[in-house]
Formats: structure tokens, sequence, C-alpha cells
């Protein structure tokens, strides 16, 4: 997994309140197998994306306490700029930074996974949601 | 919208090392939504701008969702169907530095709706700048196909009519998916009528040519960003809900001045 993303962080927080309602065993699974599917959506893409790539432009950061912001404008060959922020917080375990949300024209991931996710569990159970990240997992490897 | 992916590409171009030399430049004071401790788990941000502990339901609200959900349906296979094999048709026969060019002759011809929404929202500079971006781009820009403005620094202040019913404090009060024309909401709907009476082809007398324009425009706006839908619904776990939540999303923060405005003005 790659380190430099806050996954625990990342997958509880995109669970929101459901994540305080599963045993620890439930929020390792959730945690293992969305950080997975995330990984998998955008990381492993790399490839074929990075052809279609600019140029990045830096545009700044900013540190407040142990939270830093960092802005990039990502511009695509067909000369489309889009504007990517990421946040990061200091672990306390090594002092490393760690991004826990990416912001990209203004949307930021974590809240879209958490309106999703809301969306799902109050219609379907916990286990239907690990049911649904499994097969789309599955798909991905076809 | 060109989603997540995007992240991938700094993550490539910077090395661990690079990660950690964020420099200890001056810290800021916290701003003052920054305690967002909410019912949903604690998850502090700093940056956020919005207090996360209003319930998703009151964000976004969608009483019409079993509708809108059919409509989003129609949405995507008019997409699959339609309009991505017709732009890839023109994509074979359009180079896309034409394309592009004529991407920012529309934008450029959608002047009278940004300098009309910058004057009703009491931005006169906005609306000073915008003259000057119409006279240098149509002139020296050869009828908008260029953008010299930006290369100038006079850059675009994007306004609209939606943004401005949401300055003076309308909310978009419930979602709607149209059919072709895609997310909006009451506000956004009548943002959407307002701006197309500041439409030049609106006036046009031609049934053909004022009703062929905005099919055209969009085919083009399309083959620039083909592939983005795709990745778009492959990223998503509730395709619908993540449309309904970004467009939410992009709004409030176009209104409120912080987000990146909309998505023409990150457009050369």
């Amino acid at each position: 997994m790659d380190e430099r993303f806050d996954w625990t962080a990342i997958a509880r927080s995109c669970l929101g309140r459901y994540w305080a309602q599963e045993t620890p065993a439930k929020q390792k699974e959730f945690v293992s197998l969305f950080s997975d599917f995330l990984e998998r959506t955008y990381l492993d893409k790399f490839e074929t994306y990075y052809n279609d790539l600019d140029r990045i432009d830096y545009l700044g950061e900013r540190i407040v306490d142990g939270y830093a912001s960092v802005k990039v404008v990502v511009r695509t060959k067909e000369q489309i700029n889009h504007p990517v922020e990421y946040r990061l917080s200091k672990s306390s375990k090594d002092n490393a930074w760690q991004i826990y949300d990416v912001l990209i024209e203004g949307i930021s991931l974590v809240q879209n996974y958490r309106d999703q996710l809301s969306a799902i569990l109050s219609q379907s159970s916990f286990e239907g949601l690990i049911k649904d990240l499994k097969a789309k997992l599955g798909k991905d490897t076809q | 919208m060109k989603p997540f992916w995007l992240m991938l590409c700094w993550l490539a171009l910077t090395s661990r090392a690079g990660a950690q030399q964020l420099t200890n430049t001056t810290a800021d004071p916290l701003p003052p939504n920054s305690t967002n401790e909410t019912a949903e788990g604690s998850f502090f941000d700093p940056f956020a701008t919005e207090k996360t502990t209003v319930a998703p339901k009151e964000k976004t609200p969608d009483p019409l969702e079993p509708m809108n959900r059919v409509f989003f349906q129609i949405n995507d296979k008019l997409y699959f169907w339609v309009l991505k094999p017709v732009a890839k048709g023109y994509n074979q026969v359009a180079p896309q530095p034409f394309r592009t060019s004529v991407r920012r002759f529309f934008v450029n011809v959608k002047y009278p709706i940004r300098v009309a929404n910058n004057f009703l929202q009491g931005r006169i500079k906005g609306v000073g700048i915008e003259t000057a971006r119409f006279v240098v781009n149509s002139t020296v820009g050869l009828a908008g196909f260029f953008d010299p403005a930006s290369k100038w620094n006079i850059e675009m202040q994007p306004a609209d009519f939606n943004q401005t019913l949401g300055y003076y404090g309308m909310p978009p009060i419930i979602y709607f998916d149209w059919p072709f024309l895609g997310p909006s909401s009451v506000r956004g709907t009548l943002g959407t009528a307002g701006d197309t009476m500041l439409t030049p082809w609106t006036y046009i007398d031609g049934l053909w040519v004022s009703l062929g324009v905005r099919p055209y425009e969009t085919v083009n706006a399309t083959s620039l960003r083909l592939g983005e839908y795709e990745s778009f619904k492959q990223a998503a776990l509730d395709p619908y809900v993540a449309m309904r939540s970004a467009y939410f999303e992009t709004q409030r923060e176009f209104i409120e001045h912080r987000g990146p405005g909309t998505r023409e003005s990150f457009e050369p």
C-alpha cells in the first residue's frame, strides 16, 4: 500500500458516522478493501494517463499546525487546466506527511465518497457494501 | 469531469523525499470553520470550508430522486449511444488545435453572461476586466479563437446567473438531473434560463442555425474530454450520488468564490 496516503484515515472519514457502528475487524476489512479500490481506481492507471500530461504547475502550500495544503494545476495535452489540492497531515509515528484528502477542481474526494457511502448504507447493509466493493474489485482485475 | 486520476501525476513526480521537504512556511492562524468534529465521526480538517455537521440530505436535497435517477440513466445512454460516437467521429476529422480554438470561441462569445452577472453582483472591476478580455480576444485573438488576454494576465472573471441568484441568497432548493442538460437545481435551471437570454444564438433568425449551435458546442467540448465520464463512472460506487454531490459542491464553491470557478476559467 502506498504510504504517502493515510488509508485508514481516508477510509474512516469516507465511512463517516457508520464507522463507529462496526467492529474493529469489520473496520479493518473495510479499510483494506476500500483502499485497494482507491489504489486500483486511481494509482494503477498511471501508465495510461501519463501520456496525456502536458505539465504541472506548483501554486503553493499552506501549513497550519500539523496539517498542510498543497495546490497545483495539472495541464493536459488538450490544454485544459485542472486545479488539484492535496491535504496532508503529519503522522505522529514517524513525522511523515501523509495525504488525507485530494480535491480535484474543488471537489473533495473524501467528501464525495462520504456522500456516496452514506446513500448506499442508508439503503443497504454494511455487508452489502463489502460485497459491492469486492465485486467492483473483481471486475477491475478482469 | 476529469476526476481523480490526476493525483497520480503528482505522486509520480514527487519522490518521498520531495514530499517531506514541505518547508515550514509561516503558519496561518486556524481558519474559522476549522473545528469539524462531527456527528459523522470525528474528522478534523483545518482547510475545510464547509461545516460537515450538515447531514447529506440537507446539503443535497433531492426529493425527486427516483425521477432524477431515471433521467441519469437516460443521459448515460445518450452519452454512449449518441454523444460519444459523434464526438469520436468529429475527433477524426478535426485536429485538436482547431477544436481547442473552437472552444475558446464559444467561451469568448459568452462574454455578455459574464459581464452582466459580474455587474449584478457588484463586481465592477470584473466588468472592466471582462470587457478588456473581450476586446483583446475578439480582435488580436481573431474573433475569440485565441486567448492572448490570458497570456497578458487579463484573467477571466467567471460569473453566471445561477451564481448571481446564489449570491443574493437563493438556495438551490432541490436537485434536478435534466435529460440532455445534466445536473441542475431549481436555482440552476433559472440560472440557465437567464444565461440563455444573453446568449447570442438565442436571437438568430433561422431555426436550424440556432438549434444547431448548442449541440455543436457540446460535441466540440466533449471531444476534448473523451474518457472523463467513463473514468468518473468507474471511480464511483454510486455514480448518481457522486454526480449530485459534486454538482452541489462546485456550485456552492463557485457562489462563495472559494472554488476554482467554472471549468472555462481554467481553459486557455
